[in-house]
């Protein structure tokens, strides 16, 4: 099965790669130890309404969950920490484009490396910076789309390239099993010899 | 063209001969009600051998409470983590029991489809609707083979209270009542029930030929079981049949020492209340001579916490949470459901204690003294009320709502003399069994 990483042709020109390498480098230390920061919502928040204002409080309520249930909460800060660089300053997004970000594409680096690995090696961050600039329909700045996207190929991990298969096989089980149950809610169920 | 009940292969694939009379015979009668729909046990051969197995070992094993080291929780939380798309995305999979994190069912409605172990087959896949009072509606996924375990615990919960299913001479093993305008009704046979008739009836008279054809039904058909909740089998009471039968279930609603005795007096059998959930299913049961609902299922952890997640000690008050469960197409862990209550042992069965659905809620008497909802619990225990909500105004007023016939008077005297503020009490429209109502509710707070 192939990966459909992005459209190419349909980004805006971004960022200066090297810059945002250098803004990932000094990510603070802190944040990479745990417990996550009780601020972790306040971040997020800043670094979607600074780039969509139509932001609402329960848009962000994918966030609001406690982190022992969402490890991918790291990535997601790490993700509002490198969205902060002033080279995005000039930029605005579909918030949808931003939520999807923030959880999905977090949940899926979350699950093929650590914000550690992200940030220390170079190949993983450059995985990183074009990912996440790819999810916004960005492409650095010089490249071209097509460019861009060969590169996000190359830098692809075995790992990431893993985990977006089983995301796309997930997506079509919840599928699934969406439909069974929406087909089973208007039929009968089974026996059973006392109600709830 | 739709087959007739009796033969339906589909519905009841090891339907026999046998059978097919039995049900062809419920059915084709002259007081029957209006069957509006068809259900079955959709379980095959091998789902039956399976079930048989099933019931075995779960009546050899001992209930599971208490100590988070049971054999087969270590397993089952393992299988979690690495089947369960939700729990995959867990910070910390490797911590102990107690430090795994708590879910609710907001976490259920939000997506219940991450909860469904990666491996399990869709294609029998059945679904279950509970609006509850919480505003989390729930489809909660199930399977026909978890429907069938039900059987086991409703046995359980039977055998402790002297009934023995394999002893049942009807043809009709189980009559699961309802009083709602509208309602799912059918029969069937089922093969937990050596293949005897089960048949679910509405009996508002909305389903019936002729309001008479009620008493009529059950005594021709002489059910060995009733099943439902405190308001049907109260209305269930004031039809005018003699037939006896052996043992009354009652589940979805609290059912007050007063509705009990009334309800063992008019059917002249024993009547044992379940704490059944639509996540979990019977999680315990009312046996003679205890108090509280003895826990029923071996692979169900049962604990009680406080509002951070830390388990409060033994007999203390907290909100009841379980891990495991027999529904594999919703495997739990430490899920709060919502309902509080105390957990305590006699020494050797352990009980859930002083049961109320909803958290906890604060009631002011006129000398500044605070009551919580058990309390209102014991002090209403006497009167025979099905259903019943009582609210405390901000002037500390009451108003307490119930069904037509209740004791309005003894309940005024008993709740003024309590609280010493008026008390209001007026009566809920309409009999409808399918609508729950929140029993408990104040506009004064105890920080205010």
């Amino acid at each position: 099965m192939s990966v459909t990483l992005n459209d190419g042709s349909q980004t805006r020109e971004g960022p200066d790669i090297n810059t945002l390498h250098h803004r990932l480098t000094e990510y603070p230390k802190e944040w990479l130890a745990s417990p996550l920061p009780a601020y972790f919502i306040a971040v997020v928040h800043d670094a979607v309404f600074e780039h969509c204002t139509e932001v609402s409080a329960s848009d962000l309520d994918p966030f609001r969950r406690p982190y022992q249930q969402c490890e991918w909460y790291r990535m997601s800060l790490l993700m509002a920490y490198f969205l902060a660089d002033e080279s995005f300053d000039a930029y605005q997004f579909p918030l949808n484009l931003l939520l999807r970000l923030f959880e999905e594409t977090a949940k899926e680096l979350t699950q093929a490396g650590s914000n550690n690995v992200y940030i220390s090696d170079v190949d993983r961050r450059e995985e990183f910076i074009r990912v996440v600039l790819s999810s916004l329909k960005l492409r650095p700045k010089g490249e071209t789309g097509v460019q861009a996207e060969d590169r996000l190929q190359a830098v692809s991990s075995q790992e990431r390239l893993k985990v977006l298969k089983a995301s796309q096989a997930a997506e079509e089980r919840a599928r699934e099993i969406r439909e069974a149950l929406a087909r089973q809610k208007a039929k009968e169920a089974a026996d059973k010899m006392a109600r709830e | 063209m739709q087959q007739v009940p009796w033969t339906d292969y589909e519905r009841m694939p090891t339907l026999d001969v046998e059978s097919g009379a039995r049900l062809k015979a419920l059915i084709d009668q002259p007081h029957a009600p209006i069957f509006r729909n068809r259900s079955g046990h959709h379980l095959s051969a091998s789902d039956l051998k399976a079930l048989e197995g099933y019931t075995r070992d779960e009546m050899e094993r001992s209930v599971s409470v208490g100590d988070s080291s049971q054999d087969w929780l270590e397993d089952f939380v393992a299988c979690c983590f690495s089947e369960v798309p939700f729990y995959r995305h867990y910070a910390n999979r490797q911590c102990p029991f107690l430090e795994i994190p708590t879910t609710s069912r907001a976490d259920l409605s939000r997506d219940i489809t991450s909860f469904v172990p990666d491996q399990l087959p869709t294609d029998g896949l059945i679904a279950y609707e509970t609006s509850g009072t919480t505003g989390h509606p729930l489809v909660v996924p199930s399977h026909p083979v978890v429907a069938g375990r039900y059987s086991v615990f409703h046995k359980k919960a039977l055998a402790w209270n002297g009934v023995n299913t394999n002893g049942f001479k009807s043809d009709l093993a189980i009559m699961l009542a309802g009083y709602q305008e509208k309602c799912f009704t059918y029969a069937s046979v089922s093969p937990y029930l050596n293949n005897k008739g089960l048949v679910k009836l509405n009996f508002h008279p909305n389903d019936w030929h002729h309001p008479d054809d009620r008493q009529n039904y059950i005594d021709t058909n002489q059910p060995d079981l009733i099943s439902g909740d405190p308001i049907s089998l109260s209305e269930l009471g004031k039809i005018p049949f003699s037939h006896q039968p052996k043992a009354i279930l009652t589940t979805s609603m609290t059912l007050l020492e007063g509705c009990r005795c009334q309800l063992e007096n008019r059917f002249g059998c024993p009547v044992i209340d379940l704490y059944s959930l639509n996540e979990v299913g019977p999680v315990g049961c009312s046996v003679p001579g205890k108090e509280g609902f003895r826990l029923l299922q071996s692979k169900l952890h049962v604990e009680v916490l406080n509002p951070i997640g830390i388990p409060v000690k033994p007999g203390e008050r907290g909100e009841i949470t379980v891990t495991g469960g027999f529904n594999d197409y919703l495997p739990l862990l430490r899920y709060r459901t919502g309902d509080y209550g105390r957990l305590e042992s006699d020494g050797h069965d352990w009980f859930i204690k002083d049961l109320e659905g909803r958290p906890p809620v604060q009631f002011k008497t006129a000398h500044g003294l605070w009551l919580n909802n058990v309390d209102i619990t014991h002090l209403l225990q006497q009167f025979p009320l099905s259903q019943f909500s009582l609210h405390q105004h901000v002037d500390g007023k009451l108003s307490m709502r119930v069904l037509p016939g209740a004791e309005v008077d003894g309940i005024k005297n008993v709740l003024s003399s309590k609280f010493g503020f008026a008390v209001d009490v007026q009566f809920i429209s309409q009999v409808d069994s399918e609508k729950k109502v929140i029993q408990y509710t104040s506009d004064i707070s105890k920080q205010s």
